[in-house]
C-alpha cells in the first residue's frame, strides 16, 4: 500500500471515529444491562412468576383478560395483548388512555389460564429505562434514533477503515503481538489492533444491526402505507366500531389460517398495527428464527372472519432478523455472556482509540507512515 | 534492534497478515447464524465459535514473552 494512501484511510479512521466514539461509548455502556434486560426484570421482580396451578391447563382467554383491564382503568383502552416468549401462560394487555404519549404504555401481567392480575410491571421509568431510552434515541424520540444510526453508520465506517490500516501496521509483526516491553502507545497500539481484528465480524454485525433498528418506526411506517393499506383497502372510509367482536374467536380465526403457528400478540383496532376496523394477530414460528418472523392476520373486528393474511415484506423481515443479531437473545445464557464480554472488549478498543489519540506524538501517524514509506522504499529498492 | 513477535523474514504478506483474522471472522459468522437457525447443538456451536475471538484476546493479551 503506498504511503498516500495509508495516509488518506489514516484520515477516514481519524474523522469517523472521532465523530462517533462517545456516542459508541455511550450505547457500548447503556447496552451491557440491556443484554440482561429479562434477568434484571426479573431479579428485581418487575417480572410476575406464574403460580402453580396443578392441572390447570385451559386458557381463561383474551376477552376476559381485556375485560378485567378494562375494568380496572376505564378510562384507558386495551391497545395489545401480548404472549410472553418464554411462559405461555403469562399474558400482557398494554393500555393508553386518550392523553397518552404514544410511547408510554401501562403494563398488566395476567396469569393467563385464570385471567387473574398478576402485576402492573413498569416500563416508564427507574434504572433500566433510562438505560434502555439512552440507548434507542437518548430520549429525542425520532430524530435522535436516526442521529444515533448516523453514528452507527459512521462507527462501521471507521471499522473498515482500521482495518484497511491493519495490514500496514502489522507487515512486521507476527499476529497477536502486544509489545508490552514497550512505551504504553506501542502496547496500547498493539492491542487496539488485536482486540479490534479479532471482534471484526462481531462488531459490523452487532453495529450495522443496530443502524437497522434505528430505522424501525420509519420502517412499520412503509409498511402501514404500503402493505396494510393494500390489505384493508376496502374497509377505507367506513366509520369507527363501536363494538368489537370477541378476541378469542379472532384468535381461533388466525389459528385456522396458519395452523403452523401461534400468536404472539394482538393488535385491537385502532392502532399502527391494525385498523378501526380489524383486530391485527401477530402469528408466529417456534424455532429462534421464525419466532422472530411474525405474519400478521387481518380479522374483520365486527365479524371475527379473516380478511388477508400476507406474509412480510423484505424491509420488515430484515429488521425482525436484526433484532436478535442486535440484542444477543436468541441463544440462551451463554451467548448473553459473550456478547456483554465482546461489549467490553469494544469498550476497550473505543477507549484505547481515544487514548492513542490524545496521546499522540507530536505528528506521530506522520513520524509512522514516513517510516512505513522508508521501508517501502528500502523493499523497492532490493 | 530485535522486537518481540516480529517475524525473521522482515515483512509479512497481506495474506499472512489477513489470515487469523479473516478464520476468526469466518468463525464468528458461522456463530451468529447458528444459533438463529437452531437451538441446542447450534445454541453450543454459537457459544464455541463466538468464544475464540474472546480466547484468543486473553491468551495474546496475558502471554509474556
Amino acid at each position: 500500500m503506498r504511503a498516500k494512501t495509508i495516509k488518506t484511510w489514516h484520515l477516514v479512521h481519524k474523522w469517523t471515529s472521532l465523530v462517533c466514539t462517545l456516542f459508541l461509548l455511550m450505547l457500548c455502556i447503556t447496552g451491557l444491562p440491556i443484554i440482561f434486560y429479562e434477568e434484571i426484570d426479573h431479579l428485581t421482580g418487575n417480572v410476575p412468576d406464574l403460580p402453580g396451578l396443578e392441572g390447570v391447563s385451559a386458557s381463561a382467554g383474551a376477552d376476559k383478560i381485556v375485560a378485567e383491564a378494562q375494568r380496572l382503568y376505564p378510562g384507558e383502552q386495551v391497545k395489545y395483548v401480548i404472549w410472553d416468549d418464554h411462559q405461555p401462560n403469562l399474558v400482557y394487555a398494554s393500555m393508553q388512555g386518550p392523553d397518552s404519549p404514544p410511547d408510554k404504555f401501562r403494563v398488566l401481567a395476567f396469569d393467563g389460564r385464570t385471567g387473574n392480575l398478576l402485576q402492573e410491571p413498569n416500563y416508564n421509568s427507574g434504572f433500566m429505562y433510562v438505560m434502555f431510552t439512552l440507548h434507542v434515541d437518548m430520549f429525542a424520540g425520532l430524530p435522535g434514533a436516526l442521529f444515533l444510526g448516523v453514528m452507527g453508520l459512521l462507527f462501521v465506517a471507521s471499522i473498515v477503515s482500521g482495518t484497511v490500516l491493519y495490514a500496514p501496521f502489522m507487515r512486521k509483526l507476527t499476529f497477536g503481538t502486544v509489545r508490552h516491553d514497550k512505551a504504553p502507545r506501542a502496547k496500547w497500539l498493539d492491542l487496539h489492533n488485536l482486540l479490534g481484528v479479532v471482534t471484526l465480524a462481531w462488531v459490523v454485525v452487532v453495529g450495522f444491526t443496530g443502524v437497522i433498528n434505528t430505522l424501525a418506526e420509519p420502517v412499520l411506517a412503509l409498511w402501514r402505507f404500503d402493505q396494510l393499506a393494500e390489505m384493508t383497502a376496502p374497509y377505507q372510509g367506513k366509520p369507527p366500531l363501536e363494538k368489537f367482536g370477541s378476541i378469542d374467536s379472532a384468535l381461533t380465526a388466525a389459528q385456522a389460517a396458519l395452523p403452523d403457528m401461534t400468536p404472539s400478540f394482538v393488535a385491537m383496532p385502532g392502532t399502527d398495527f391494525s385498523t378501526n376496523h380489524h383486530y391485527m394477530v401477530a402469528m408466529h414460528g417456534d424455532a429462534p428464527l421464525t419466532s422472530r418472523l411474525i405474519q400478521p392476520v387481518l380479522i374483520d373486528a365486527e365479524t371475527g372472519a379473516v380478511t388477508d393474511t400476507r406474509e412480510l415484506p423484505w424491509y420488515v423481515k430484515t429488521l425482525l432478523v436484526s433484532q436478535p443479531l442486535h440484542f444477543g437473545d436468541y441463544g440462551g445464557m451463554p451467548l448473553k455472556i459473550i456478547w456483554a464480554i465482546l461489549d467490553i472488549v469494544t469498550i476497550i478498543v473505543l477507549g484505547s482509540g481515544l487514548y492513542l489519540w490524545l496521546a499522540r506524538r507530536r505528528s506521530s501517524i506522520e513520524v509512522e507512515i514516513e517510516e512505513l514509506e522508508r521501508a517501502e522504499a528500502r523493499l523497492a529498492a532490493e | 534492534m530485535a522486537i518481540n513477535g516480529s517475524s525473521r523474514r522482515g515483512r509479512l504478506s497481506l495474506r499472512q497478515v489477513f489470515a487469523a483474522p479473516l478464520a476468526i471472522a469466518v468463525l464468528s459468522i458461522v456463530g451468529l447464524i447458528s444459533a438463529l437457525v437452531g437451538d441446542d447443538i447450534w445454541d453450543v456451536l454459537s457459544w464455541l465459535t463466538l468464544a475464540i475471538p474472546v480466547a484468543v484476546i486473553l491468551y495474546y493479551w496475558l502471554r509474556r514473552p
